[in-house]
């Protein structure tokens, strides 16, 4: 083939390629134009860019919705460039801060916004977190203050979001005015702060109530419906025999009540607490070791938080002391009405035995001293004095003896009487005695503590006679208290504090209980030959003396007396018993004597007489005065206490205004201490108790009526 | 978001998935399996392994043309990534006959996978739910079958890749529940709390030189004439090379583009006909005028795509990769597949992905393109 005719062939194979080409081209334009549907892939593309043209209308629209929002948004939203330059400022930032969108227009967020006192300290950090795009300031809500035009600060929440728009970084920031939201949380705050200083002071006083709980002396106890009991205070432990730490999970109500309680609480008392919410009434425990405790409880409903009852609790007062306490009272007050009746007896007595021995002693007086008869009177005398002296006793018993109240030092006392002691015990029982040196002195009447120490000393004697035991006396100071009190006998309330003691013990045969509470019953003896008055004589005294007795004993082992005595609140030097004085006298002179009894006006007229007054004689008060009218040389007045129409204390007021010279005797079956009470500073001269001895009254009437005349001898 | 990992280079495919899954604890029974292995590995064997291992898991996968795994680009292997969490569901489907009418099967793929979830359609949010494909990249059937998927799921991510065979082009497969299959196309549906980002990426540029379809059979995706010439013929010529000379690696530096509206698409050249044709990897039409291309830098480009990832999503918990094998070819070329592979970690603590013949992006079929999903976000 020569070059032409390739050449030829060349642009013909040229000009096919060139005409295919054109008619695929055509063809392909004509598909296009008229059906597309018959190029698929076409199809598709036409499709994809159909959907990424929907999307981006969309995108259009929601660009537009954004728009639309942020124009009537309520929170301020602002577009910045990369640089932070404000590029769009909404209406409500411009409510909000105060400047226009034009104003604001192209100026740094963080100059404009950020107050200017904060600028030191975070200008930097905001300008690197939005230049980082991804700080701590970017998608997180952060609150703040934010300055506005007028140089006035607002609360503000904000948050920054980074926009990417192409190759630019753009970033939007919502601030929202949270300055009615900050004030409320303050006010939320003060109101939470209120409630947590109520809740506080509210737990303090659960707190207090619960340390209470923990202390006071009565049981308190809770437990479920069902009786299981979850809690028991120490003192409530304490009562029922349980340890501080003996878990109570398996406990319940039915352990500490026997069952018929338990039967009557569960069918009777618990419903009623139920229905009525408290509910008082006295209950019978159980403690751990079986013994029965009396007690007064209340009963309590506790509700659960919708008001059901859930829970019960008790409140139990033991009432064992007070049991004790109202026994131990009874018995006093049975001893005291003992006593009154014993010293309203003494009393009569003392005016017959008065008479006796007037008469018996004037009788003697009138025979001659070797008349057989003399030996029936002296008999008459002698009885009488014993007769007295069991009257004495039993005033003794009754507070109303004859007290002489002086200082004493009880250690010095028993120490004069030892010899005395020791040949009034058995020989065959060893007699100690344990003396403190340095005791305070007691305020006592000494004949009747004499009488105590010897009633004490000789009833142990006794005691151990067949014991072969032995005896202590001991003094000292001891110390007082509530409980001491409690273990005592006592008259009325009694103080606490140092006391003298005085304590008598022996190992003798000791006494049951049974004996050991009626020892001080009047006329109660366990001697064959006893009268029953020894330690009721000693009870009395030392009630007399505002003194405590305690009396402790166990069969077989021996007792112990201890006598408690308030310490003399005057520090003089006790004193031991002085001798005597006798006085004789030679009198005269009218002396009127005022007594019912007309035995007494005889014996005492006729005691007068003797040394050598004249008597004239009343037969009550009234009579007393009116005789005394009638003799204006009356130099003395023996005067009796109690007597018809007008008793001694009326008819002496009345003497006394009358002549105040005239110098008035009581005569009296009471004790002085008593007598003398009603007449506290009127001028009584003397006191005599009856039943007296002649002469002794004798020697009164003359000291008080002649005591210019008389004559001491010693 | 547990994930767990495991590879083996070994060719038996029961011993590759043991070793593969040897590290991990007995009891382990994720949500989700993805597997892609290579042509050494039977593919049957792999599925079965994996169903028998794994009961209650969902597995999916497919064959490969290179392996991606967490800061390793491999080839002739087996990678494995197993995600359990609660902030995402899933729901597979398969359409198993590709020659039926596209939208009847893309409705009824759909339907099942929506479902599945008890979701409705209108339920399905761009920024909660996204779809991945997997394809018998020799189906020749992606375009129709994706187009009405796309039609079907409306506006979430849809994307994914054609399964391959080491360019051997003679059996991809496809792999699911405990079987791997053939001319069928996997869907999987996600809806998902944890955030999610799609991307494409790609790095020619048209250059003027085009040429025209002038013959073709469009379903074979075959032309035989391009400017009135054999295709071959014409396509060396504009080369400056004789026939022969074509290869995978000449093709992978010299595609084709189809430039319409604002965007190219990427048309790759599979192989050389015995007449002198050429075959395509995605659609082409007589008429169609096609622009040859040219590179921009690759691994400029592909930091540019780092950049972009990390903007969205700092950094994922998992980065599913379907890479196109051309861009595999010009990075093996290049050896920089590793140094791709050691960048990618940057942007994601997993990776696992293949390299594909052919990528679904929202739609359409492309080649010689890189889609990727980020999962998670820090």
């Amino acid at each position: 083939m020569s070059h032409s005719q390739a050449r030829i062939e060349q642009l013909q194979m040229q000009l096919s390629a060139a005409q295919e080409t054109i008619q695929a081209l055509s063809k392909r334009m004509r598909q296009l134009d008229s059906n597309a549907a018959q190029l698929p892939f076409q199809q598709q593309l036409q499709s994809y860019q159909q959907r990424i043209a929907e999307k981006s209308e969309a995108l259009e629209m929601a660009e537009n919705w954004s728009e639309l929002i942020i124009q009537n948004s309520m929170d301020a939203i602002l577009k910045l460039d990369e640089q932070g330059h404000i590029q769009s400022w909404n209406p409500m930032a411009e409510q909000m801060f105060g400047y226009s969108a034009a104003e604001i227009h192209g100026r740094l967020v963080e100059d404009t916004l950020l107050p200017q006192r904060l600028h030191a300290g975070n200008l930097s950090t905001f300008r690197r977190h939005l230049k980082r795009g991804r700080g701590a300031l970017m998608d997180k809500r952060i609150e703040g203050m934010a300055q506005c035009k007028d140089g006035s600060e607002l609360a503000v929440e904000f948050v920054g979001s980074v926009v990417k728009q192409g190759e630019l970084l753009t970033y939007a920031m919502v601030f929202r005015d949270i300055s009615e939201r900050k004030a409320a949380e303050q006010t939320l705050r003060s109101s939470h702060d209120d409630l947590e200083t109520q809740i506080k002071a509210r737990t303090q006083e659960l707190n207090h109530l619960a340390s209470i709980l923990e202390v006071t002396v009565n049981y308190v106890g809770m437990a479920d419906l069902q009786g299981h009991i979850f809690y028991i205070n120490p003192a409530g432990r304490k009562m029922v025999g349980l340890k501080r730490n003996t878990a109570l999970k398996s406990l319940n109500f039915k352990d500490f009540h026997s069952p018929s309680v338990c039967k009557h609480l569960s069918e009777s008392i618990f419903p009623q607490v139920i229905k009525h919410g408290v509910f008082e009434t006295s209950c019978e425990f159980i403690d751990r070791a079986g013994n029965a405790i009396p007690t007064a409880c209340i009963f309590m409903s506790l509700p659960d938080e919708q008001g059901n009852p859930s829970r019960l609790a008790v409140i139990a007062r033991d009432l064992r002391d007070e049991i004790a306490l109202q026994q131990q009272m009874e018995h006093v007050d049975r001893l005291e009405s003992l006593g009154i009746l014993a010293g309203g007896i003494a009393h009569d007595f003392n005016n017959i035995l008065t008479a006796i021995i007037g008469n018996s002693e004037i009788a003697a007086s009138k025979l001659d001293s070797h008349s057989p008869v003399q030996a029936h009177l002296q008999r008459i005398g002698q009885s009488s004095l014993q007769a007295a002296n069991l009257c004495k006793q039993m005033l003794a018993y009754s507070g109303k003896g004859c007290f002489i109240i002086q200082p004493v030092d009880l250690s010095s006392l028993i120490a004069d009487m030892r010899s005395l002691l020791e040949v009034s015990v058995d020989k065959n029982v060893p007699l100690e005695f344990d003396l403190s040196g340095a005791l305070p002195v007691v305020d006592v009447d000494l004949t009747q503590i004499q009488q105590i120490i010897m009633n004490l000393v000789i009833n142990a004697s006794e005691a151990c006679n067949k014991q072969q035991g032995k005896i202590t006396v001991s003094t000292g100071i001891m110390q007082v208290d509530a409980t001491y009190l409690l273990s005592c006998l006592h008259q009325g309330p009694a103080a606490v504090g140092d006391f003298v003691y005085l304590n008598v013990s022996d190992t003798g045969s000791g006494m049951t209980p049974e004996v050991c509470k009626k020892i001080f019953d009047p006329f109660f003896t366990t001697k064959f030959t006893g009268r029953g008055l020894g330690m009721s004589a000693v009870l009395g005294i030392v009630h007399g003396h505002h003194g405590l007795i305690k009396v402790s004993s166990e069969l077989g082992k021996g007792s112990s007396f201890n006598i408690a005595l308030p310490i003399s609140t005057e520090n003089t030097p006790g004193i031991t018993p002085a001798t005597a004085a006798l006085i004789e006298h030679h009198a005269s002179g009218m002396v009127l004597v005022i007594d019912d009894e007309e035995t007494i006006r005889e014996i005492t007229s006729m005691a007068l007489s003797d040394v050598g007054f004249t008597v004239v004689t009343a037969i009550d008060g009234q009579d007393g005065i009116d005789v005394f009218q009638q003799h204006t040389d009356i130099i003395g007045i023996i005067l009796d206490m109690t007597m018809p129409r007008m008793n001694g204390e009326a008819c002496f007021d009345v003497l006394h205004k009358m002549n105040p010279n005239v110098p008035v005797i009581l005569s009296s079956g009471y004790s002085e201490e008593d007598a003398m009470a009603s007449f506290q500073s009127k001028g009584l001269a003397g006191f005599i108790q009856k039943p007296y001895k002649i002469d002794a009254f004798q020697q009164l009437a003359l000291s008080c009526f002649q005591s210019t005349q008389a004559k001491q001898v010693t | 978001m547990q994930i767990l990992e495991g590879s083996s280079d070994k060719n038996d495919a029961h011993d590759a998935v043991c070793e593969a899954i040897e590290p991990w604890a007995d009891d382990v029974s994720p949500d989700i399996l993805f597997v892609f292995h290579s042509s050494q590995q039977n593919p049957h064997i792999v599925a079965a392994t994996l169903s028998e291992r794994f009961p209650d898991s969902l597995i999916v996968g497919c064959t490969t043309a290179g392996e991606w795994l967490s800061g390793q680009h491999k080839n002739n292997a087996l990678v494995l990534s197993a995600l359990s969490t609660s902030d995402i569901r899933w729901s597979i489907s398969l359409i198993e006959d590709l020659n039926k009418e596209a939208s009847e099967s893309a409705n009824k793929v759909c339907d099942e996978l929506l479902q599945q979830l008890d979701l409705n359609k209108d339920e399905l949010k761009p920024d909660k739910h996204f779809c991945l494909s997997f394809f018998d990249g020799l189906s020749a059937r992606e375009e129709p079958i994706i187009a009405a998927m796309a039609n079907a799921l409306g506006h979430i991510p849809l994307l994914g890749g054609s399964a391959a065979d080491d360019l051997k082009f003679d059996h991809t497969y496809i792999i699911a529940n405990g079987k791997a299959y053939q001319h069928t196309a996997l869907f999987i549906l996600a809806e998902s709390k944890l955030p999610f980002h799609a991307i494409k990426h790609q790095h020619y540029i048209a250059t003027d030189i085009s040429v025209v379809i002038t013959k073709a059979d469009v379903d074979k995706r075959l032309v035989y004439r391009l400017d009135g010439m054999p295709a071959a013929d014409r396509y060396a010529q504009l080369l400056g090379l004789e026939v022969e000379a074509l290869t995978p690696q000449i093709f992978s530096d010299n595609p084709l583009t189809y430039p319409y509206g604002d965007e190219c698409y990427m048309r790759a050249l599979r192989r050389v006909c015995s007449d002198n044709s050429l075959e395509f990897g995605c659609a082409i039409e007589e008429g169609m005028v096609l622009n040859l291309c040219e590179h921009q830098n690759m691994l400029g480009a592909y930091d540019h795509l780092m950049d972009e990832l990390k903007q969205h999503t700092e950094k994922a918990a998992l980065l599913l990769i379907f890479n196109c094998i051309y861009r595999a070819l010009e990075g093996s070329n290049t050896d920089i597949n590793q140094l791709l592979a050691d960048k990618t970690m940057a942007v994601a603590d997993h990776v696992i992905g293949f390299d594909t013949y052919g990528e679904q992006w929202q739609g359409l079929h492309i080649n010689q393109t890189l889609v990727a999903l980020a999962l998670g976000s820090k």
